[in-house]
């Protein structure tokens, strides 16, 4: 979920337009949600086992992700920049996951180490994710703690493989119980995994795409 | 300084246009689009209707708002020839009308099957027409799908280079969407005992789904892509520079066939497959073309592409 940037509204006037601050909230908000999830995650793993995590933090992850579809919304009228097909298409393979797989099939996927491994990496992209955009939305784009700006365009070489194998993984072992449902589902789930293969070599140059072009602006600057 | 007006003289090419002027006068600086203007203002027709070439060497003179007269080499006793194109109608209104053919016949047929295959050339006796078959209902569904994403981008995303097409040609094109896409192909997927009506297949059905949702998201992209090209209002062309954009000259067709080789693996049908072929064969002559205009237009600036419209292949 890394294609939207934050608006060009860092405008030189002084108070910060409406649309400004609209988004300044959306993201702090997304960002500290995110960060509930990460720590349930982290703290229930060794407490409970990968098998009971769902448990503690399926219902409030599956709400935090739905939150997105405003993204879809800011796409859509513009109020952001990125495009609508990339945005559209990571919101609802992500929503595909929450409500589509584990809510329908909790019994055969949450206890998945998949899950834990896939929520791990979803939450600490967007932890990094939110947070850039609450700095460079509340600076004008020129205050991003280079931690951050290190962050995001690393961790994804790590995080993104992680969270597309636990999210195949999830959509394999539901393929099952999918065909009980009839035999159209399963289809529907063999065809989305396909739809994988060349969705996760877009996604992955998209971003060593991004990660050139800020690491070039960068040395520009120095 | 006032600025010296020169006449340029002008005769009609092809059938006549009444009140068609003998001369005109402008200045060398005003621009192509106002001798479209004017001509059209004195001839009481539109600007979409004309079409002016030089009488020295038949070129075309374009309707463009910053290419001036002096620039196209037209000077004080030069010779226009105004051609008269017909009626004109807007591009989106025959798209519009075109895609609205297919996107109405596939349900339709799909619904009125019992009644249309139990009338000749078909006559399947009414006991044998069953209800649809699962492949059937998803292949109307992905194909009115497609078609409603056309009507969408024609409205919503399209920006057009041309704003109007003789009007005439609205029948031509609609009938290759309304028969062929539309008719021919409806007949025979949603066929009673047809190849479509069949149950799945465990790996062709998935991999025709998935390319056909690879192949429309691919082209709603490159089209959104084609369309931030193009200010708001301009006719401006320009290259794209983002990946698939590198791959081929024409990603938009690439997408395209990946999304109607889809269709034919879903509903097998000998009908899809004809349609195919020629829906490539089509893509890949208007692809090659795009790419020479691309080479002549932009020249050194311009990237060569080795293949036009699908890597390896066309």
């Amino acid at each position: 979920m890394d294609t939207s940037k934050p608006a060009a509204s860092s405008s030189a006037a002084p108070r910060r337009s409406f649309k400004a601050q609209y988004l300044i909230l959306y993201n702090f908000v997304s960002a500290v949600l995110w960060t509930t999830v990460f720590g349930r995650v982290v703290l229930l793993v060794p407490l409970v086992g990968f098998t009971h995590v769902y448990g503690g933090v399926g219902n409030f992850a599956k709400w935090t992700q739905t939150l997105a579809l405003l993204e879809v919304v800011h796409a859509l009228f513009g109020i952001v920049r990125s495009p609508i097909t990339t945005t559209g298409m990571q919101v609802a393979s992500r929503l595909l996951l929450v409500w589509g797989i584990v809510n329908n099939f909790t019994r055969q996927t949450a206890p998945s180490v998949a899950y834990s491994t896939m929520l791990f990496a979803w939450s600490f992209t967007e932890i990094v994710r939110y947070s850039y955009f609450v700095a460079a939305l509340g600076s004008g784009g020129s205050g991003v703690p280079k931690i951050l700006t290190w962050l995001r365009y690393n961790t994804f070489y790590v995080l993104y493989p992680l969270g597309i194998l636990s999210e195949v993984t999830l959509v394999y072992k539901s393929l099952g119980p999918a065909k009980e449902w009839g035999y159209i589902y399963e289809i529907i789930l063999k065809s989305v995994l396909l739809i994988y293969i060349p969705g996760s070599y877009i996604l992955y140059s998209h971003m060593m795409a991004q990660r050139r072009k800020v690491l070039r602006g960068k040395q520009r600057q120095t | 300084m006032a600025s010296k007006t020169i006449t340029l003289s002008i005769r009609p090419r092809g059938k006549p246009i009444k009140k068609l002027p003998e001369e005109t006068a402008v200045a060398p600086e005003d621009s192509t689009e106002q001798l479209y203007k004017k001509i059209a203002a004195s001839a009481g027709t539109s600007v979409h209707r004309l079409r002016i070439t030089k009488g020295i060497d038949g070129s075309v003179v374009g309707n463009a708002k910053n290419v001036t007269i002096a620039q196209v080499d037209l000077h004080d006793k030069s010779t226009i020839y105004v051609k008269d194109l017909g009626p004109q109608l807007g591009w989106r209104f025959v798209y519009i009308i075109e895609y609205l053919g297919p996107l109405l016949i596939h349900p339709l047929v799909y619904y009125l099957r019992p009644y249309i295959f139990s009338l000749p050339p078909f006559s399947v006796p009414s006991s044998k027409i069953g209800a649809p078959s699962d492949l059937q209902t998803l292949s109307c569904a992905l194909i009115t799908l497609h078609f409603l994403k056309r009507e969408f981008e024609t409205i919503f995303v399209h920006r057009f280079s041309l704003a109007t097409m003789p009007a005439r040609n609205i029948v031509k094109n609609s009938g290759h969407y309304w028969l062929f896409s539309g008719l021919f192909l409806a007949l025979s997927i949603y066929r009673p005992t047809g190849p479509t009506d069949s149950p799945y297949s465990p790996l062709l059905t998935p991999l025709g789904i998935a390319l056909f949702f690879i192949g429309e998201l691919g082209n709603l992209w490159t089209h959104l892509t084609l369309r931030g090209l193009r200010p708001a209002g301009s006719t401006e062309r320009g290259v794209p520079q983002t990946w698939p954009f590198k791959l081929v000259t024409c990603p938009n067709y690439m997408f395209e066939a990946y999304a109607w080789t889809g269709v034919l693996l879903l509903t097998r049908s000998l009908a899809a497959a004809l349609f195919l072929v020629l829906g490539v064969g089509q893509m890949a002559v208007w692809a090659k073309k795009k790419e020479s205009r691309y080479r002549k237009e932009f020249g050194a600036n311009y990237q060569k592409k080795r293949f036009a419209m699908i890597p390896g292949l066309v």
